[in-house]
Protein backbone atom coordinates (compact mmCIF):
# COMPACT_ATOMS: atom_id res chain seq x y z
CA UNK A 1 0.00 0.00 0.00
CA UNK A 2 1.84 2.72 -1.17
CA UNK A 3 -0.65 5.13 -1.41
CA UNK A 4 -4.26 6.26 -2.05
CA UNK A 5 -4.02 5.66 -6.21
CA UNK A 6 -2.47 1.78 -5.28
CA UNK A 7 -5.77 1.62 -2.93
CA UNK A 8 -7.97 2.32 -5.59
CA UNK A 9 -6.86 0.34 -7.97
CA UNK A 10 -6.67 -3.03 -6.61
CA UNK A 11 -10.25 -1.51 -4.40
CA UNK A 12 -12.06 -0.86 -8.11
CA UNK A 13 -12.32 -4.69 -8.99
CA UNK A 14 -13.60 -5.47 -5.89
CA UNK A 15 -17.44 -5.50 -6.33
CA UNK A 16 -18.88 -6.29 -3.27
CA UNK A 17 -16.83 -3.45 -1.60
CA UNK A 18 -17.95 -1.15 -5.04
CA UNK A 19 -21.92 -1.76 -4.09
CA UNK A 20 -21.06 -1.23 -0.45
CA UNK A 21 -19.60 1.68 -1.18
CA UNK A 22 -21.94 2.65 -3.51
CA UNK A 23 -24.68 2.60 -0.35
CA UNK A 24 -22.95 4.37 1.83
CA UNK A 25 -22.31 7.10 -0.52
CA UNK A 26 -26.51 7.27 -1.28
CA UNK A 27 -27.30 7.44 2.13
CA UNK A 28 -24.41 10.03 2.33
CA UNK A 29 -25.40 12.04 -0.02
CA UNK A 30 -28.89 11.84 1.14
CA UNK A 31 -27.62 13.18 4.70
CA UNK A 32 -25.80 15.93 3.09
CA UNK A 33 -28.22 17.19 0.79
CA UNK A 34 -31.55 16.23 2.61
CA UNK A 35 -31.84 20.19 3.09
CA UNK A 36 -31.58 20.91 -0.77
CA UNK A 37 -33.52 17.63 -2.01
CA UNK A 38 -36.42 17.97 0.68
CA UNK A 39 -39.83 18.63 -1.35
CA UNK A 40 -41.14 19.98 2.47
CA UNK A 41 -39.73 21.17 5.81
CA UNK A 42 -39.68 17.97 7.46
CA UNK A 43 -41.74 19.24 10.56
CA UNK A 44 -44.43 21.27 8.68
CA UNK A 45 -47.27 19.65 9.69
CA UNK A 46 -50.36 19.49 6.87
CA UNK A 47 -53.78 19.41 8.70
CA UNK A 48 -55.60 18.49 5.90
CA UNK A 49 -53.40 15.03 5.64
CA UNK A 50 -53.50 12.82 7.89
CA UNK A 51 -51.81 9.42 7.38
CA UNK A 52 -52.18 9.57 3.77
CA UNK A 53 -50.64 7.12 1.39
CA UNK A 54 -48.05 7.63 -1.19
CA UNK A 55 -48.97 10.23 -3.63
CA UNK A 56 -47.23 12.29 -6.46
CA UNK A 57 -47.38 14.62 -3.84
CA UNK A 58 -45.79 12.47 -0.86
CA UNK A 59 -43.59 10.00 -2.23
CA UNK A 60 -43.61 8.20 1.27
CA UNK A 61 -46.75 9.43 2.21
CA UNK A 62 -47.32 11.59 5.26
CA UNK A 63 -47.82 10.78 9.22
CA UNK A 64 -50.51 11.22 11.80
CA UNK A 65 -50.04 14.57 12.13
CA UNK A 66 -49.18 15.25 8.26
CA UNK A 67 -45.91 15.65 7.60
CA UNK A 68 -44.28 14.58 4.76
CA UNK A 69 -42.11 11.18 5.33
CA UNK A 70 -40.07 11.30 2.56
CA UNK A 71 -38.29 14.22 3.72
CA UNK A 72 -38.33 13.13 7.24
CA UNK A 73 -36.82 10.14 5.77
CA UNK A 74 -33.70 11.59 3.93
CA UNK A 75 -33.17 13.83 6.88
CA UNK A 76 -33.44 10.33 8.80
CA UNK A 77 -29.81 10.00 7.26
CA UNK A 78 -28.25 12.17 9.22
CA UNK A 79 -28.88 10.91 12.54
CA UNK A 80 -27.90 7.54 11.85
CA UNK A 81 -24.62 8.23 10.14
CA UNK A 82 -23.45 10.32 12.76
CA UNK A 83 -24.29 7.60 15.45
CA UNK A 84 -23.01 5.41 13.37
CA UNK A 85 -19.40 6.64 12.63
CA UNK A 86 -19.21 8.51 16.16
CA UNK A 87 -20.37 5.50 18.41
CA UNK A 88 -18.34 3.08 15.82
CA UNK A 89 -15.07 5.19 16.82
CA UNK A 90 -15.48 4.80 20.34
CA UNK A 91 -15.95 1.01 20.24
CA UNK A 92 -12.95 0.69 17.95
CA UNK A 93 -10.59 2.85 20.04
CA UNK A 94 -11.52 1.34 23.25
CA UNK A 95 -11.51 -2.44 21.97
CA UNK A 96 -7.82 -1.55 20.51
CA UNK A 97 -6.23 -0.36 23.23
CA UNK A 98 -7.75 -2.68 25.70
CA UNK A 99 -7.01 -5.34 23.25
CA UNK A 100 -3.26 -4.38 22.67
CA UNK A 101 -2.52 -3.65 26.85
CA UNK A 102 -4.52 -6.75 27.72
CA UNK A 103 -2.78 -9.44 25.22
CA UNK A 104 0.42 -7.73 25.45
CA UNK A 105 1.37 -7.34 29.15
CA UNK A 106 -0.79 -10.41 30.17
CA UNK A 107 -0.22 -11.50 33.69
CA UNK A 108 -2.68 -9.58 36.02
CA UNK A 109 -3.12 -6.53 33.43
CA UNK A 110 -4.72 -9.21 31.50
CA UNK A 111 -6.72 -10.92 34.12
CA UNK A 112 -8.52 -7.35 35.46
CA UNK A 113 -8.83 -6.41 31.79
CA UNK A 114 -10.71 -9.20 30.44
CA UNK A 115 -12.74 -9.81 33.47
CA UNK A 116 -13.78 -6.22 32.90
CA UNK A 117 -14.63 -7.54 29.17
CA UNK A 118 -16.78 -10.77 30.10
CA UNK A 119 -18.91 -8.48 32.26
CA UNK A 120 -19.44 -6.15 28.90
CA UNK A 121 -20.07 -9.36 26.70
CA UNK A 122 -22.66 -10.98 28.93
CA UNK A 123 -24.72 -7.76 30.06
CA UNK A 124 -27.84 -7.73 27.54
CA UNK A 125 -25.98 -4.07 26.08
CA UNK A 126 -29.69 -3.26 24.78
CA UNK A 127 -30.73 -2.95 27.83
CA UNK A 128 -28.24 -1.64 29.54
CA UNK A 129 -28.18 0.82 26.60
CA UNK A 130 -31.94 1.69 27.85
CA UNK A 131 -30.97 1.78 31.58
CA UNK A 132 -28.01 4.49 31.09
CA UNK A 133 -30.02 6.02 29.11
CA UNK A 134 -32.93 7.08 31.21
CA UNK A 135 -30.39 8.09 33.75
CA UNK A 136 -28.12 10.48 31.32
CA UNK A 137 -30.78 12.05 29.39
CA UNK A 138 -31.82 12.19 25.72
CA UNK A 139 -29.02 13.82 24.30
CA UNK A 140 -27.26 12.43 20.89
CA UNK A 141 -23.76 12.78 22.56
CA UNK A 142 -24.92 10.46 25.63
CA UNK A 143 -26.19 7.99 22.90
CA UNK A 144 -23.01 8.03 20.98
CA UNK A 145 -20.95 7.55 24.39
CA UNK A 146 -23.30 4.59 25.48
CA UNK A 147 -23.48 2.49 22.63
CA UNK A 148 -19.72 3.47 21.97
CA UNK A 149 -18.89 2.26 25.41
CA UNK A 150 -21.29 -1.03 25.26
CA UNK A 151 -20.13 -2.41 22.44
CA UNK A 152 -16.39 -2.86 22.60
CA UNK A 153 -15.97 -5.82 23.77
CA UNK A 154 -16.25 -8.18 21.19
CA UNK A 155 -13.32 -5.92 19.44
CA UNK A 156 -11.14 -6.31 22.74
CA UNK A 157 -11.48 -9.74 22.96
CA UNK A 158 -10.67 -10.42 19.12
CA UNK A 159 -7.91 -8.35 19.37
CA UNK A 160 -6.47 -9.96 22.42
CA UNK A 161 -6.34 -12.68 21.30
CA UNK A 162 -4.57 -12.03 18.05
CA UNK A 163 -2.06 -9.70 20.11
CA UNK A 164 -1.44 -13.25 22.20
CA UNK A 165 -0.29 -15.49 18.76
CA UNK A 166 1.34 -12.06 17.09
CA UNK A 167 3.47 -11.10 20.22
CA UNK A 168 5.03 -14.49 20.09
CA UNK A 169 6.74 -13.82 16.65
CA UNK A 170 10.02 -13.81 15.81
CA UNK A 171 9.81 -10.25 14.50
CA UNK A 172 9.47 -8.96 18.03
CA UNK A 173 11.79 -10.53 19.34
CA UNK A 174 14.34 -9.14 16.68
CA UNK A 175 13.07 -5.73 17.65
CA UNK A 176 13.36 -6.16 20.98
CA UNK A 177 16.90 -7.23 20.45
CA UNK A 178 17.55 -3.80 18.85
CA UNK A 179 16.08 -2.17 21.63
CA UNK A 180 12.56 -1.55 20.89
CA UNK A 181 9.94 -0.58 24.12
CA UNK A 182 6.80 -1.83 24.64
CA UNK A 183 5.10 0.83 23.41
CA UNK A 184 6.91 0.53 19.95
CA UNK A 185 6.58 -3.05 19.66
CA UNK A 186 2.67 -2.45 20.23
CA UNK A 187 2.14 0.22 18.15
CA UNK A 188 4.16 -0.45 15.26
CA UNK A 189 4.39 -4.23 14.76
CA UNK A 190 1.27 -5.57 16.60
CA UNK A 191 -1.15 -3.11 15.75
CA UNK A 192 -0.58 -2.99 12.11
CA UNK A 193 -1.39 -6.70 11.89
CA UNK A 194 -4.42 -6.62 14.00
CA UNK A 195 -5.76 -3.69 11.91
CA UNK A 196 -7.39 -5.68 9.35
CA UNK A 197 -9.55 -7.43 11.91
CA UNK A 198 -10.35 -3.75 13.46
CA UNK A 199 -11.76 -3.19 9.89
CA UNK A 200 -13.81 -5.76 10.04
CA UNK A 201 -15.20 -5.34 13.33
CA UNK A 202 -15.26 -1.68 13.02
CA UNK A 203 -17.79 -1.53 10.02
CA UNK A 204 -20.09 -4.83 12.56
CA UNK A 205 -19.70 -1.30 15.34
CA UNK A 206 -20.97 0.72 12.79
CA UNK A 207 -24.13 -1.10 11.75
CA UNK A 208 -24.50 -2.67 15.68
CA UNK A 209 -24.42 1.23 16.68
CA UNK A 210 -27.05 2.33 13.60
CA UNK A 211 -28.96 -0.29 14.41
CA UNK A 212 -29.05 0.39 18.66
CA UNK A 213 -29.80 3.40 17.94
CA UNK A 214 -32.72 2.96 15.87
CA UNK A 215 -33.54 0.67 18.42
CA UNK A 216 -33.82 2.82 21.17
CA UNK A 217 -35.34 5.57 19.84
CA UNK A 218 -37.78 3.28 18.32
CA UNK A 219 -38.41 2.22 22.20
CA UNK A 220 -38.63 5.84 22.86
CA UNK A 221 -34.95 6.19 24.75
CA UNK A 222 -32.95 8.81 23.40
CA UNK A 223 -34.31 11.69 21.57
CA UNK A 224 -37.61 11.74 20.05
CA UNK A 225 -36.82 15.19 18.89
CA UNK A 226 -34.35 14.90 16.71
CA UNK A 227 -35.31 12.84 12.87
CA UNK A 228 -34.40 9.38 12.81
CA UNK A 229 -35.17 6.42 11.08
CA UNK A 230 -35.68 4.93 14.64
CA UNK A 231 -38.01 7.91 15.45
CA UNK A 232 -40.20 7.12 12.74
CA UNK A 233 -40.72 3.96 13.33
CA UNK A 234 -41.24 4.33 16.77
CA UNK A 235 -43.80 7.50 16.02
CA UNK A 236 -45.34 4.67 13.47
CA UNK A 237 -45.59 2.04 16.20
CA UNK A 238 -46.95 4.48 19.37
CA UNK A 239 -49.61 6.38 16.54
CA UNK A 240 -51.35 3.37 15.78
CA UNK A 241 -50.16 3.69 12.10
CA UNK A 242 -48.82 0.09 12.10
CA UNK A 243 -51.61 -1.92 13.73
CA UNK A 244 -53.69 0.33 11.35
CA UNK A 245 -51.81 -1.27 8.27
CA UNK A 246 -50.28 2.38 6.86
CA UNK A 247 -47.54 0.26 5.84
CA UNK A 248 -45.73 3.28 3.83
CA UNK A 249 -45.04 5.01 7.47
CA UNK A 250 -42.72 2.39 8.75
CA UNK A 251 -41.16 0.18 5.59
CA UNK A 252 -39.30 3.37 4.63
CA UNK A 253 -37.13 3.76 7.44
CA UNK A 254 -37.12 -0.18 7.66
CA UNK A 255 -35.46 -1.00 4.59
CA UNK A 256 -33.41 2.08 4.79
CA UNK A 257 -31.65 1.30 7.81
CA UNK A 258 -30.93 -2.81 6.86
CA UNK A 259 -29.68 -1.30 3.49
CA UNK A 260 -27.08 1.04 5.70
CA UNK A 261 -25.94 -1.51 7.33
CA UNK A 262 -25.41 -3.92 4.27
CA UNK A 263 -23.49 -1.29 2.84
CA UNK A 264 -20.89 -1.44 5.85
CA UNK A 265 -20.88 -5.10 5.98
CA UNK A 266 -19.78 -5.39 2.48
CA UNK A 267 -17.36 -2.84 2.95
CA UNK A 268 -15.85 -4.39 5.72
CA UNK A 269 -15.46 -7.50 3.92
CA UNK A 270 -13.73 -5.65 1.27
CA UNK A 271 -11.62 -3.42 3.23
CA UNK A 272 -10.58 -6.63 5.03
CA UNK A 273 -9.40 -8.50 1.99
CA UNK A 274 -7.30 -5.48 0.51
CA UNK A 275 -5.61 -4.37 3.93
CA UNK A 276 -4.45 -7.94 4.73
CA UNK A 277 -1.96 -8.72 1.85
CA UNK A 278 -2.03 -12.38 2.28
CA UNK A 279 -5.80 -12.05 0.92
CA UNK A 280 -5.20 -9.81 -1.65
CA UNK A 281 -5.51 -11.46 -4.69
CA UNK A 282 -2.67 -10.06 -7.05
CA UNK B 1 40.66 -11.68 21.88
CA UNK B 2 37.21 -13.10 22.79
CA UNK B 3 33.87 -11.24 22.08
CA UNK B 4 32.19 -13.79 24.00
CA UNK B 5 33.31 -15.82 27.27
CA UNK B 6 30.31 -17.51 28.64
CA UNK B 7 30.69 -19.20 32.25
CA UNK B 8 28.81 -21.90 33.42
CA UNK B 9 25.54 -20.66 32.04
CA UNK B 10 22.61 -22.65 33.29
CA UNK B 11 18.68 -21.89 32.50
CA UNK B 12 16.27 -23.84 34.61
CA UNK B 13 12.73 -23.17 33.49
CA UNK B 14 10.18 -23.71 36.24
CA UNK B 15 7.16 -25.87 35.63
CA UNK B 16 4.21 -24.85 37.30
CA UNK B 17 3.24 -28.11 39.47
CA UNK B 18 -0.23 -29.49 40.17
CA UNK B 19 -2.28 -28.36 43.12
CA UNK B 20 -1.35 -31.97 44.91
CA UNK B 21 2.38 -31.95 43.79
CA UNK B 22 3.84 -28.85 45.53
CA UNK B 23 7.81 -29.58 44.94
CA UNK B 24 8.96 -27.16 42.15
CA UNK B 25 9.93 -29.26 39.52
CA UNK B 26 12.37 -28.06 36.12
CA UNK B 27 12.78 -28.24 32.88
CA UNK B 28 16.85 -28.13 32.77
CA UNK B 29 17.20 -26.57 29.13
CA UNK B 30 20.95 -24.94 30.10
CA UNK B 31 23.38 -26.97 32.54
CA UNK B 32 26.37 -25.52 33.01
CA UNK B 33 27.73 -24.53 29.36
CA UNK B 34 31.15 -22.48 29.15
CA UNK B 35 32.17 -21.21 25.71
CA UNK B 36 34.73 -18.81 24.46
CA UNK B 37 34.16 -17.02 20.64
CA UNK B 38 37.00 -14.97 19.40
CA UNK B 39 36.57 -11.70 17.85
CA UNK B 40 35.91 -12.61 13.86
CA UNK B 41 35.57 -16.43 14.53
CA UNK B 42 32.45 -18.17 13.07
CA UNK B 43 31.73 -20.66 15.88
CA UNK B 44 29.30 -23.65 15.38
CA UNK B 45 27.11 -25.03 17.91
CA UNK B 46 25.17 -28.27 17.02
CA UNK B 47 22.41 -29.81 19.24
CA UNK B 48 18.80 -31.88 18.57
CA UNK B 49 15.82 -30.23 19.30
CA UNK B 50 15.72 -30.03 23.37
CA UNK B 51 19.19 -29.39 23.54
CA UNK B 52 19.52 -26.14 24.72
CA UNK B 53 21.00 -24.62 21.87
CA UNK B 54 18.50 -21.97 21.25
CA UNK B 55 18.12 -20.89 24.59
CA UNK B 56 22.16 -20.22 24.58
CA UNK B 57 21.62 -18.21 21.92
CA UNK B 58 19.16 -15.83 23.18
CA UNK B 59 21.06 -16.21 26.63
CA UNK B 60 24.49 -14.78 24.67
CA UNK B 61 22.89 -11.35 23.08
CA UNK B 62 20.71 -10.79 26.69
CA UNK B 63 17.20 -11.67 25.68
CA UNK B 64 16.69 -14.53 28.38
CA UNK B 65 18.82 -14.11 31.50
CA UNK B 66 20.42 -16.96 32.34
CA UNK B 67 19.86 -18.75 36.14
CA UNK B 68 23.34 -19.05 36.82
CA UNK B 69 26.31 -18.07 35.14
CA UNK B 70 27.90 -15.14 33.25
CA UNK B 71 27.76 -13.63 29.90
CA UNK B 72 30.50 -11.85 29.07
CA UNK B 73 30.63 -9.38 25.70
CA UNK B 74 33.83 -7.51 25.00
CA UNK B 75 34.89 -8.12 28.77
CA UNK B 76 31.15 -6.61 30.15
CA UNK B 77 29.52 -9.20 32.30
CA UNK B 78 26.09 -8.32 30.53
CA UNK B 79 23.88 -9.77 33.30
CA UNK B 80 25.42 -7.01 36.08
CA UNK B 81 24.90 -4.30 34.42
CA UNK B 82 22.25 -1.81 34.10
CA UNK B 83 19.76 -0.95 31.35
CA UNK B 84 21.16 1.76 29.63
CA UNK B 85 24.66 -0.18 29.82
CA UNK B 86 22.46 -3.26 28.46
CA UNK B 87 20.88 -1.08 25.57
CA UNK B 88 24.64 -0.39 24.32
CA UNK B 89 25.74 -3.42 24.26
CA UNK B 90 22.12 -4.38 22.16
CA UNK B 91 23.87 -2.30 19.69
CA UNK B 92 26.54 -4.34 19.32
CA UNK B 93 24.78 -7.92 18.72
CA UNK B 94 22.21 -9.42 16.79
CA UNK B 95 20.09 -12.43 16.19
CA UNK B 96 18.89 -13.81 12.70
CA UNK B 97 16.33 -16.60 13.02
CA UNK B 98 15.28 -19.72 11.51
CA UNK B 99 12.11 -18.87 10.45
CA UNK B 100 12.10 -16.30 7.58
CA UNK B 101 8.36 -16.16 7.03
CA UNK B 102 7.94 -15.03 10.96
CA UNK B 103 10.94 -13.30 11.08
CA UNK B 104 9.83 -10.24 8.93
CA UNK B 105 6.79 -8.19 9.58
CA UNK B 106 4.59 -8.77 7.16
CA UNK B 107 3.12 -5.16 7.34
CA UNK B 108 6.37 -3.16 7.21
CA UNK B 109 8.25 -2.55 3.83
CA UNK B 110 11.62 -4.50 3.43
CA UNK B 111 13.51 -0.71 3.97
CA UNK B 112 11.93 -0.22 6.68
CA UNK B 113 12.76 -3.85 8.27
CA UNK B 114 16.36 -3.03 7.40
CA UNK B 115 16.48 0.49 8.95
CA UNK B 116 14.55 -0.39 11.72
CA UNK B 117 17.60 -1.47 14.42
CA UNK B 118 19.20 1.65 13.14
CA UNK B 119 15.93 3.99 13.53
CA UNK B 120 15.73 2.17 17.37
CA UNK B 121 19.35 2.56 18.42
CA UNK B 122 19.38 6.30 17.10
CA UNK B 123 22.21 5.76 14.32
CA UNK B 124 22.62 7.59 11.23
CA UNK B 125 20.85 5.72 8.46
CA UNK B 126 20.25 6.59 4.86
CA UNK B 127 18.55 4.73 1.48
CA UNK B 128 22.90 4.35 0.14
CA UNK B 129 23.05 2.69 3.61
CA UNK B 130 20.59 0.47 3.71
CA UNK B 131 21.13 -0.35 0.00
CA UNK B 132 24.71 -1.27 0.17
CA UNK B 133 24.35 -3.62 3.19
CA UNK B 134 20.99 -5.41 1.10
CA UNK B 135 23.56 -5.44 -1.87
CA UNK B 136 26.05 -6.57 0.21
CA UNK B 137 23.88 -9.70 1.41
CA UNK B 138 22.78 -10.64 -2.41
CA UNK B 139 19.44 -8.63 -2.86
CA UNK B 140 20.54 -7.23 -6.09
CA UNK B 141 19.54 -4.37 -7.07
CA UNK B 142 18.52 -3.01 -3.73
CA UNK B 143 15.99 -0.81 -5.49
CA UNK B 144 14.00 -3.72 -6.44
CA UNK B 145 13.80 -4.81 -3.07
CA UNK B 146 13.44 -1.54 -0.76
CA UNK B 147 9.26 -0.93 -1.20
CA UNK B 148 8.57 -4.58 -1.39
CA UNK B 149 6.79 -6.46 0.93
CA UNK B 150 7.92 -10.02 2.80
CA UNK B 151 5.54 -11.78 1.29
CA UNK B 152 6.88 -10.80 -2.23
CA UNK B 153 10.00 -12.18 -1.33
CA UNK B 154 11.40 -15.87 -1.89
CA UNK B 155 12.22 -17.90 1.93
CA UNK B 156 15.64 -17.15 0.76
CA UNK B 157 15.33 -13.73 0.17
CA UNK B 158 13.58 -12.50 3.34
CA UNK B 159 16.02 -14.55 5.25
CA UNK B 160 19.09 -12.34 3.26
CA UNK B 161 16.57 -9.29 4.34
CA UNK B 162 17.02 -10.71 7.56
CA UNK B 163 20.82 -10.58 7.91
CA UNK B 164 20.70 -7.44 5.87
CA UNK B 165 18.46 -5.80 8.91
CA UNK B 166 21.47 -7.70 11.63
CA UNK B 167 24.27 -6.20 9.45
CA UNK B 168 23.04 -2.88 9.60
CA UNK B 169 24.14 -1.55 12.61
CA UNK B 170 26.98 -2.98 12.16
CA UNK B 171 27.55 -5.73 14.82
CA UNK B 172 30.42 -7.04 16.45
CA UNK B 173 28.65 -10.29 17.38
CA UNK B 174 25.55 -12.19 15.40
CA UNK B 175 23.97 -14.97 16.77
CA UNK B 176 22.35 -16.77 13.83
CA UNK B 177 19.78 -19.66 14.99
CA UNK B 178 19.49 -22.23 12.39
CA UNK B 179 19.52 -19.79 9.80
CA UNK B 180 19.26 -22.03 6.82
CA UNK B 181 17.27 -24.86 8.14
CA UNK B 182 14.42 -23.53 6.51
CA UNK B 183 15.78 -23.10 3.33
CA UNK B 184 15.72 -25.23 0.12
CA UNK B 185 18.91 -27.62 0.31
CA UNK B 186 19.86 -26.43 -3.03
CA UNK B 187 20.44 -22.66 -1.71
CA UNK B 188 21.65 -23.58 1.20
CA UNK B 189 25.44 -23.49 0.28
CA UNK B 190 25.16 -20.67 -1.55
CA UNK B 191 23.66 -18.86 1.75
CA UNK B 192 26.60 -20.50 3.58
CA UNK B 193 29.22 -19.06 1.53
CA UNK B 194 27.56 -15.49 1.74
CA UNK B 195 27.76 -15.71 5.68
CA UNK B 196 30.94 -16.37 5.10
CA UNK B 197 31.96 -13.41 3.00
CA UNK B 198 29.87 -10.58 5.42
CA UNK B 199 32.03 -12.53 8.45
CA UNK B 200 34.99 -11.18 6.53
CA UNK B 201 33.64 -8.02 5.22
CA UNK B 202 31.72 -7.01 8.44
CA UNK B 203 34.71 -8.26 10.72
CA UNK B 204 31.41 -9.72 12.63
CA UNK B 205 31.75 -12.63 14.99
CA UNK B 206 29.45 -15.04 14.24
CA UNK B 207 27.66 -18.35 16.60
CA UNK B 208 26.09 -20.50 14.26
CA UNK B 209 23.36 -22.77 15.86
CA UNK B 210 22.45 -25.75 13.79
CA UNK B 211 21.08 -29.43 14.04
CA UNK B 212 23.39 -29.93 11.08
CA UNK B 213 26.60 -31.12 11.74
CA UNK B 214 27.74 -30.74 8.10
CA UNK B 215 26.42 -27.16 8.35
CA UNK B 216 28.39 -26.81 11.46
CA UNK B 217 31.86 -27.93 9.90
CA UNK B 218 31.19 -26.40 6.79
CA UNK B 219 30.77 -22.84 8.16
CA UNK B 220 32.55 -23.09 12.17
CA UNK B 221 35.73 -22.75 13.00
CA UNK B 222 35.24 -24.30 16.04
CA UNK B 223 32.66 -26.21 17.39
CA UNK B 224 30.36 -27.04 20.20
CA UNK B 225 28.45 -30.41 20.32
CA UNK B 226 25.15 -29.16 22.65
CA UNK B 227 23.39 -32.34 24.42
CA UNK B 228 20.58 -31.95 26.52
CA UNK B 229 21.93 -28.84 28.28
CA UNK B 230 25.37 -29.99 27.90
CA UNK B 231 28.70 -29.71 26.35
CA UNK B 232 29.56 -33.21 25.26
CA UNK B 233 32.69 -32.15 22.52
CA UNK B 234 33.88 -29.34 21.69
CA UNK B 235 37.32 -28.53 19.44
CA UNK B 236 38.57 -27.15 16.04
CA UNK B 237 36.28 -28.44 13.26
CA UNK B 238 38.86 -30.18 11.85
CA UNK B 239 39.41 -31.98 15.49
CA UNK B 240 35.95 -32.77 15.63
CA UNK B 241 35.18 -33.82 12.25
CA UNK B 242 38.16 -35.78 11.13
CA UNK B 243 38.44 -37.33 14.82
CA UNK B 244 35.22 -37.45 16.51
CA UNK B 245 35.13 -38.76 20.08
CA UNK B 246 32.17 -38.67 21.75
CA UNK B 247 29.82 -41.75 20.45
CA UNK B 248 26.89 -39.09 20.28
CA UNK B 249 28.78 -36.72 17.82
CA UNK B 250 30.04 -40.14 16.17
CA UNK B 251 26.58 -40.43 15.74
CA UNK B 252 25.79 -37.18 14.30
CA UNK B 253 28.45 -38.05 12.07
CA UNK B 254 26.92 -40.85 10.78
CA UNK B 255 23.78 -39.13 10.41
CA UNK B 256 25.33 -37.28 7.39
CA UNK B 257 23.34 -38.32 4.09
CA UNK B 258 25.74 -39.37 1.87
CA UNK B 259 25.73 -41.31 -1.82
CA UNK B 260 26.80 -45.26 -1.46
CA UNK B 261 27.22 -47.69 1.13
CA UNK B 262 28.48 -47.23 4.85
CA UNK B 263 31.31 -48.98 5.80
CA UNK B 264 30.28 -48.77 9.76
CA UNK B 265 27.10 -47.50 10.97
CA UNK B 266 26.69 -46.62 14.59
CA UNK B 267 23.09 -46.31 15.76
CA UNK B 268 21.95 -44.16 18.68
CA UNK B 269 18.62 -45.53 20.26
CA UNK B 270 15.39 -43.83 21.07
CA UNK B 271 15.30 -40.28 20.93
CA UNK B 272 16.65 -37.15 23.64
CA UNK B 273 14.85 -37.39 26.74
CA UNK B 274 13.27 -35.10 28.34
CA UNK B 275 14.71 -32.77 29.86
CA UNK B 276 12.87 -32.69 33.18
CA UNK B 277 14.09 -36.18 33.60
CA UNK B 278 17.87 -35.43 33.20
CA UNK B 279 19.50 -39.46 33.58
CA UNK B 280 21.71 -40.04 36.29
CA UNK B 281 25.03 -40.58 35.68
CA UNK B 282 26.27 -39.41 32.05
CA UNK B 283 23.16 -38.02 30.02
CA UNK B 284 23.54 -39.49 27.31
CA UNK B 285 24.13 -43.38 28.60
CA UNK B 286 20.65 -44.41 27.61
CA UNK B 287 21.30 -43.83 24.11
CA UNK B 288 24.97 -44.61 24.04
CA UNK B 289 26.09 -48.43 22.36
CA UNK B 290 29.42 -48.41 24.63
CA UNK B 291 27.69 -47.51 28.01
CA UNK B 292 29.31 -48.97 31.08
CA UNK B 293 28.26 -49.06 34.13
CA UNK B 294 30.11 -45.73 35.66
CA UNK B 295 28.11 -43.81 32.36
CA UNK B 296 25.48 -45.09 34.91
CA UNK B 297 26.18 -43.56 38.18
CA UNK B 298 28.20 -40.83 37.67
CA UNK B 299 28.33 -37.58 35.17
CA UNK B 300 31.82 -37.04 32.90
CA UNK B 301 33.90 -33.80 33.06
CA UNK B 302 34.75 -31.62 29.87
CA UNK B 303 38.01 -33.01 29.82
CA UNK B 304 40.78 -31.94 27.08
CA UNK B 305 42.44 -34.93 25.16
CA UNK B 306 44.43 -33.27 23.07
CA UNK B 307 44.99 -30.03 21.75
CA UNK B 308 42.06 -28.11 22.56
CA UNK B 309 40.18 -30.50 21.59
CA UNK B 310 37.72 -31.79 25.19
CA UNK B 311 35.18 -34.50 25.32
CA UNK B 312 33.02 -35.29 28.45
CA UNK B 313 33.03 -39.11 27.89
CA UNK B 314 34.41 -41.82 30.32
CA UNK B 315 35.96 -43.54 27.42
CA UNK B 316 38.47 -41.41 27.12
CA UNK B 317 38.98 -41.18 30.68
CA UNK B 318 43.49 -41.01 32.28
Amino acid sequence: MTGLSDFWKVFKRNKMGLTGLGIIIFFFLMAVLAPFISPYNPNQTNPNLFLSPPSSQHLFGTNEIGQDLFSRNLYGAQISLEVGFAAAAVTVIVGLLIGLISGYFGGIVDEILMRVTDFFLVIPSIVFMIIISAFLGPSLINVILVIGLLSWSPTARVVRSMVLSIREWPFVEAARASNAGHFYIMFRHIMPNVIPIVFANATMAISNAIFSQAALVFLGVGDVNDISWGQIMHFALYSGAISAGDWWYIVPPGIFIILLILGFILLGYSLEEIFNPRLRRV
Amino acid sequence: MNIVEAEGVKKYFPVKGSILRREKRFIKALDGVSLSIEKGEIYSIVGETGSGKTTLGRILIGLITPTEGSVKIDNIDIFSIGKSEMREIRKRVQIIFQDPYGSLNPRMRIRDIVSEPLKLNRMEYSTEKIARVMEDVGLKPASDFMDRYPHQLSGGQRQRVAIARALAISPEFIVADEPVSMLDVSIRANFLNMMREMNKKYNVSMLMITHDISVASYIGRRISVLYLGKVVEQGENDDIIKNPLHPYTRALMEAIATLGKKEKELHIKGEIPNPMDIPKGCRFHPRCPYAMDICREVEPDLVEISNKHSVACHLYRG
